[in-house]
């Protein structure tokens, strides 16, 4: 009933999961709940996200089953855009002395010898960097006293440049944090919108630390917006939203936690599992990751360097479900390095012309997913057939056959991935298969599986829906 | 599974094998290098004879160790640690040798017993039991490098585990590593290989380095007929500074690899690409007692950027100005024998098509800038800048990459050693573009004195105040400005 506004129903608790291409929104009775922890949700949708607009899809699921008085939301949307050149109107005011320092420590791209090396480009322009005459020694002593009057002049150059984020990045300001608080302080009070975030004690590398000030900054605007979309959706009806962050708790309006929202559904994975596995291999539909229940990391190895995130130690797989199938080098079809994305789409979503896992995956076990076209898996067929028949090595050119050869290959390489990157090691561990792609998966890779037991979550496909509920209830 | 799925599946096993360590060999016991990780360039030629040395005089069963840093029997230089061990898949037996790099001391011996402690090839655990008495023997040495021990500790941990991966992984999957599949794996590279090179033209090109000393690396590349071949006849003697053949081997490999653009990982095929000869006597074929540190720091860029030089003159494609990350090296040292090894980036050469990139070490690999806050943790330094060095790079239609600016400020009294580099070839641009700027070094002392040092290398005492000041060279330029 378009136009009409959703009732509000109060023993409803939604559950929000946002990829970078899906999204899964899980809607849970409480008294149903309480009396299981494992219920069934009552409403469990898979959004594919550029064909189904995150609003609107919101707005008629809750027309359809009502809004919940709380929705609880885990997301990964922002990583969608680290890919494009950001930064604009981000400034960062450093240590004098350290001006092009954060340039320096970008990462150097390719990891082999090259002729052309070059450095990713620094999230937030190497122009809008001010240095800020203070200093503070290893030992926690003023070094150099702040000077106010030089952020007097920072700030009307910023306002001159109309700037609007701050990043106050200084040295050593986990064991002093007074002269970043005061410059902070200092630019808030000039009506910008500062990013200094309080530094982890054990934090000894000024630059993860930076880096994830000027992510946050980078990432603001976009947030926001993102916030606002979900807002939307209920029509001005009042829902308690709720975002969470790398440590399981909730936040809404803190722009210092965006980062580390990112890795929210690490921490509620994580949560669901410490008590019967020492790993967890996650293969949902858009990535693969092994993930340790016992083991955490300061920092999160992104493409711009560590960032300064406490997460649960995890490995993002070389194989992914977004590989490209092409003819390799070594002959064959074969698993390229090359990462495409569900923008266009894979083969069969009928949007894209290049073969990848999920293709190949979806050949062999019918994954049965909504945007999945008959059109697409023929021209995906053919397209197979006429790279192979290209192969002089290959003597069976049949798709099928092809990709089932594949398919072991790919479950190969997750098992060998998974076996080598132990981060907990020892020599009876139990891990855990879960994510959209698991139940699949699993028989093969438990025949060449190497490295303890492996077990398959009964409830795979909708573990990250539960698992946050079951989070959502232990920290309210 | 096809066949090439299994051989593309064993170069991903042993690459995650090797994954572990900074650089790391397999070899199988055909003697055959199967997978190679490489941290720097002499890595290339220095792991086939550092196991076949080994293994030739100690029989190497499962859980025993050998340990050597010795640069004559495999090595690299004295602060690179390199453990040898066996291990047995089916009937088949493995060699795993690994590096562990230490804090290398700057050094202008005469002599390599004086560039520190030599440990020939030693056997340092039988069946996984480590000698420790013997550990503490080369430990307790005044010129053991520092961490010794601690290195030991964690690399042969990461030596078992992995061996322990190895073994567990095929036993379940046993064709990855199969006689036939290695076979394939070899055949395939060298197919690979051959196409790469099939490419290039026939040509020769002569380029002469001359050294502000008098030394000259004279070397001669040609390609003919799908061969490639590097000769350095001509090249002189040194009193001062040396290379081993192995490291002059894998440096050229490593430059020529570079140069083709190739990203795989290097099995025994690789080793067919190219031919390298060095006369007996000269720097590059460096004999025992002869030291290594100096020639391993600033001759191995030189010869990397040579050979890449030569390659474009002879393919007329993919120039690169000289790269200005030749040695810039300093080491600061405080009493109790705690000192901060800092060298400090260079610019790298303009290509064809591109600007060179500001303070980049070019042929290291691990490339980190340390963090500023982990140095004054751990040294009694204040750094007062680090940053781009303004201005450093050669100018020309593709400007040279900027050095690095670093001061120090230091804040208890010790020595500082230094080593610049040859600033008369480090950084040339190339068809008209203009030179970097050479390395600088000076010590502004507490009184206000500056001491501008003009030495390619020495060592004077700092005290507590003291300024130190190290800008490194820039990139040369290529191509006249427009």
């Amino acid at each position: 009933m378009a136009g009409q506004k959703a009732k509000k129903v109060t023993q409803l608790k939604a559950f929000l999961q946002v990829g970078v291409s899906f999204s899964q929104i899980s809607i849970f009775d409480e008294e149903q709940s309480k009396k299981n922890q494992n219920a069934e949700p009552v409403r469990f949708d898979l959004l594919y996200l550029p064909q189904e607009a995150l609003s609107a899809s919101l707005r008629k699921i809750w027309q359809e089953v009502g809004v919940p008085e709380r929705l609880i939301v885990t997301s990964r949307f922002m990583e969608k855009i680290l890919d494009a050149k950001l930064g604009g109107t981000v400034a960062q005011v450093v240590t004098a002395g350290f001006e092009t320092w954060p340039i320096l420590r970008q990462p150097v791209l390719p990891d082999y010898f090259d002729l052309k090396p070059h450095r990713q480009a620094p999230l937030a322009s190497k122009d809008l960097v001010f240095g800020l005459s203070e200093r503070v020694g290893a030992d926690g002593k003023v070094l150099k006293a702040l000077d106010m009057s030089e952020l007097e002049f920072i700030n009307s150059k910023l306002k001159l440049m109309g700037v609007k984020r701050v990043c106050v990045n200084l040295l050593f300001s986990q064991i002093y944090p007074e002269h970043q608080k005061r410059v902070a302080d200092f630019f808030r009070q000039q009506d910008f919108e500062v990013f200094a975030f309080e530094r982890h004690n054990e934090s000894c590398d000024e630059m993860p630390a930076w880096r994830k000030n000027v992510i946050n900054a980078c990432l603001s605007g976009v947030f926001s917006e993102h916030a606002e979309e979900i807002l939307r959706s209920f029509d001005g009806q009042p829902v308690d939203l709720q975002f969470l962050d790398h440590r399981g708790q909730l936040f809404f309006a803190d722009k210092n936690q965006i980062a580390g929202s990112l890795f929210s559904w690490l921490e509620i994975l994580k949560g669901d599992f410490e008590n019967e596995a020492d790993e967890i291999l996650h293969l949902g539909l858009e990535t693969w990751t092994l993930l340790s229940t016992r083991e955490r990391s300061l920092h999160w190895e992104s493409s711009w360097g560590r960032i300064e995130v406490d997460t649960p130690k995890m490995i993002r797989l070389k194989t992914q479900p977004t590989l490209e199938i092409s003819p390799g080098a070594w002959g064959g079809l074969h698993l390229s390095t090359e990462e495409l994305s569900y923008e266009p789409g894979p083969m069969c979503f009928g949007r894209a012309q290049k073969p990848m896992v999920i293709d190949v995956l979806n050949e062999t076990f019918n994954l049965k997913l909504k945007p999945i076209q008959p059109q697409g898996i023929r021209r995906l067929q053919d397209q197979l057939t006429a790279l192979a028949k290209n192969i002089p090595e290959l003597s069976d050119h049949n798709f099928q056959s092809l990709s089932q050869a594949l398919c072991q290959q790919i479950a190969q390489r997750i098992a060998m991935e998974a076996h080598f990157h132990q981060m907990h090691y020892k020599k009876s561990r139990k891990t855990v298969l879960t994510g959209h792609l698991a139940p699949e998966l699993f028989p093969i890779l438990k025949k060449i599986w190497a490295s303890g037991e492996l077990l398959l979550d009964p409830r795979s496909k909708d573990r990250l829906s539960l698992a946050l509920k079951n989070h959502t209830e232990r920290i309210l | 599974m096809n066949s090439f799925h299994q051989t593309q599946n064993l170069s991903f096993l042993l690459t995650e094998i090797l994954a572990e360590f900074e650089s790391a060999v397999i070899i199988n016991q055909e003697g055959q290098t199967l997978g190679l990780r490489y941290e720097v360039l002499p890595d290339l030629g220095t792991f086939a004879p550092l196991v076949e040395m080994a293994s030739r005089y100690f029989p190497l069963n499962e859980g025993d160790l050998v340990l050597t840093n010795d640069p004559y029997s495999g090595g690299t230089t004295l602060s690179v640690l390199n453990f040898i061990t066996a291990f047995k898949v089916g009937d088949q037996k493995f060699f795993l040798a690994v590096r562990g790099r230490l804090k290398p001391k700057l050094s202008s011996a005469k002599s390599l017993e004086d560039e520190g402690l030599r440990i020939p090839p030693t056997p340092i655990a039988t069946g996984r039991e480590m000698n420790h008495a013997l550990l503490e023997i080369i430990r307790s040495h005044p010129m053991a490098p520092e961490g010794f021990f601690e290195k030991v500790t964690q690399l042969s941990q990461s030596i078992w585990t992995q061996v322990d991966l190895v073994k567990s992984w095929a036993a379940k999957n046993p064709t990855l590593l199969s006689r036939q599949n290695q076979k394939n794996l070899l055949n395939e590279t060298q197919r690979r290989i051959h196409k790469t090179i099939d490419e290039l033209p026939n040509g020769d090109h002569r380029l002469d380095l001359t050294f502000e000393t008098g030394e000259v690396i004279r070397l001669h590349t040609e390609i003919k007929d799908k061969e490639v071949h590097f000769d350095f006849a001509g090249t002189t003697h040194s009193s001062r500074i040396f290379l081993t053949d192995q490291s002059t081997y894998g440096t050229c490999l490593g430059a020529f690899l570079c140069f083709l653009g190739q990203d795989f990982l290097i099995n025994e095929s690789a080793f067919s690409m190219i031919q390298v000869t060095t006369p007996k006597d000269c720097l590059l074929n460096a004999k025992y007692p002869s030291p290594i540190f100096e020639g391993l720091a600033e001759i191995t860029s030189l010869l990397g950027s040579a050979v890449i030089q030569s390659l474009a003159e002879i393919t007329k494609s993919r120039s690169m100005g000289l790269n200005g990350s030749v040695s810039t090296i300093l080491t600061l040292s405080f009493s109790g024998g705690q000192f901060f090894f800092d060298p400090v980036a260079g610019g790298t050469g303009a290509t064809d098509d591109s600007n060179g990139l500001d303070a980049f070490y070019f042929w290291v690999l691990s490339r980190r800038q340390p963090s500023i806050e982990e140095i004054e943790r751990l040294y009694p330094i204040t750094v007062l800048q680090s940053g781009i060095r303004p201005d450093s790079g050669g100018k020309g239609k593709h400007n040279g990459g900027h050095g690095m600016i670093r001061e120090i400020l230091v804040k208890e009294a010790g020595s500082l050693r230094w080593l610049l580099g040859h600033r008369n070839i480090q950084n040339k641009g190339l068809k008209g573009a203009q030179a970097g700027k050479p390395s600088e070094l000076s010590v502004i002392k507490a009184s206000g004195e500056e001491l501008v040092i003009s030495d390619p290398h020495g060592e004077i005492a700092v005290q507590a105040g003291d300024r130190i000041l190290a800008a490194s060279a820039g990139g040369g330029g290529l191509g006249k400005s427009p």
